[in-house]
């Protein structure tokens, strides 16, 4: 009887937390959608010049260049997605 | 006198004798016993053939006292992109470090750098030469000498929008983090730290291109029309970024124009009219007899006794 109250206290245990998990992916999801929207506005503002957008002063992109592997390879990702950027941010908020 | 050293610089149109001044002046400063040293930031370089030596890489001890060095910008240039691909290569992965390879090569050539180049060499002969009562620098040609004193100001505007830019992401993320329960320290973000770094540094330069005491600038120009109206563009431009000018110098002067019109285009600032010498002053010999007359003493003095009358 022990046993058996054990094991089904583990599965609700386990149950909660895919609900909690679940929870949160939905509640983060469209935050995460907007950093990477923000972020890829921050990489086009340093790095533009790297993709043919006159932009900052040439020293300030340089001195944050070293940082900024993430936010590049992010840029160009970007470059990809940029012909359909409705159904990108469709697909998005369907998860939502 | 602040003996923390003063910072004067010497721009103009082209051709008024801003080499020629810069020279008298530190020659002049070196005989009155101060520690001197005169840098062209030029890059058309002819410092070395006023003193009548020969050219060097390096720099040059005319006295105990007294140094003059011409900078090389390209120098300057590959100093610091290879300071930047070093760091890059330490941080990027190999393949995405090669293919930014080709752009570092091409950034080199573009606009903005050239200037970067002269604040960097700046900052370094600023550092490398810190125990000196003043450092005199013969500016290049207006136009680049006006984006090296622009480029500060114009950086600080970019850096304030992308500090606010990044403030946000990490707003954002912080969030994340919380929701996930995760650890998040937004100081270790190396974009964030990176940006105030360079807004201290560039205005701690605007602070003291604005301070009497530590930097003071000198716009030459000579009797004619065209060069009246371009340094009265050079004014107006330093003038609005609140940079201290010390003077006005007019070189080559024959009394052609009236003083009186100099003076009601540069009012509320000390004037100085060099005289046309009776032959081009080449050689140390010719600078000592040349700064022994009485209006280019009396401008000497108003560099080493500020607001004081002498005369």
């Amino acid at each position: 009887m022990q046993n058996f109250l054990n094991k089904f206290l583990k599965s609700l245990r386990d149950k909660k937390q895919v609900l909690t998990d679940s929870a949160r992916h939905k509640a983060v999801d469209v935050i995460k959608w907007e950093i990477s929207e923000l972020e890829n506005i921050f990489a086009l503002l340093v790095l533009g010049s790297f993709v043919g957008i006159p932009a900052t002063p040439s020293p300030i992109t340089l001195n944050l260049l070293p940082y900024m592997e993430k936010e590049l390879q992010m840029m160009m990702e970007k470059v990809v997605t940029a012909s359909g950027p409705i159904s990108d941010l469709f697909s998005h908020l369907d998860t939502a | 006198m602040d003996k923390k050293g003063k910072n004067l610089f010497f721009l103009g149109k082209g051709g008024t004798g801003k080499t020629t001044i810069s020279a008298l002046t530190a020659t002049a400063l070196a005989e009155k016993g101060e520690k001197v040293v005169l840098l062209s930031m030029d890059p058309a370089h002819n410092l070395f053939d006023v003193f009548q030596i020969n050219s060097s890489k390096n720099a040059v001890k005319l006295h105990d006292n007294f140094i003059i060095e011409e900078i090389d910008i390209q120098y300057w240039i590959k100093t610091y992109l290879k300071s930047i691909e070093e760091k890059i290569a330490g941080s990027y992965k190999y393949l995405t470090a090669l293919s930014l390879e080709k752009h570092i090569n091409t950034i080199r050539y573009s606009p903005g750098l050239e200037e970067y180049a002269l604040q960097y060499a700046y900052e370094a002969v600023e550092k490398k030469y810190k125990d000196y009562t003043y450092r005199l620098f013969d500016m290049p040609p207006t136009a680049l000498a006006l984006r090296f004193f622009n480029l500060p100001i114009l950086s600080l505007i970019w850096l304030e929008q992308l500090i606010d830019l990044r403030k946000k992401i990490l707003e954002k993320h912080k969030i994340i983090n919380d929701v996930y329960k995760r650890d998040f320290a937004k100081t270790d973000d190396k974009i964030l730290n990176q940006l105030f770094r360079m807004q201290s540094d560039n205005e701690k330069i605007i602070k003291n291109l604005q301070d009497v005491k530590k930097s003071g600038i000198y716009i030459i120009l000579n009797e004619d029309n065209l060069s009246l109206s371009e340094s009265a563009n050079i004014y107006k431009m330093i003038s609005e970024n609140r940079f201290s000018i010390d003077g006005i110098l007019v070189n080559k002067y024959q009394d052609v124009m009236k003083q009186g019109d100099f003076e009601k285009k540069f009012t509320n600032l000390s004037l100085h009219f060099f005289p046309l010498g009776q032959h081009t002053l080449i050689g140390m010999t010719d600078l000592k007899e040349y700064i022994n007359n009485e209006m280019f003493q009396q401008y000497i003095y108003s560099i080493m006794l500020p607001g004081e009358n002498i005369f």
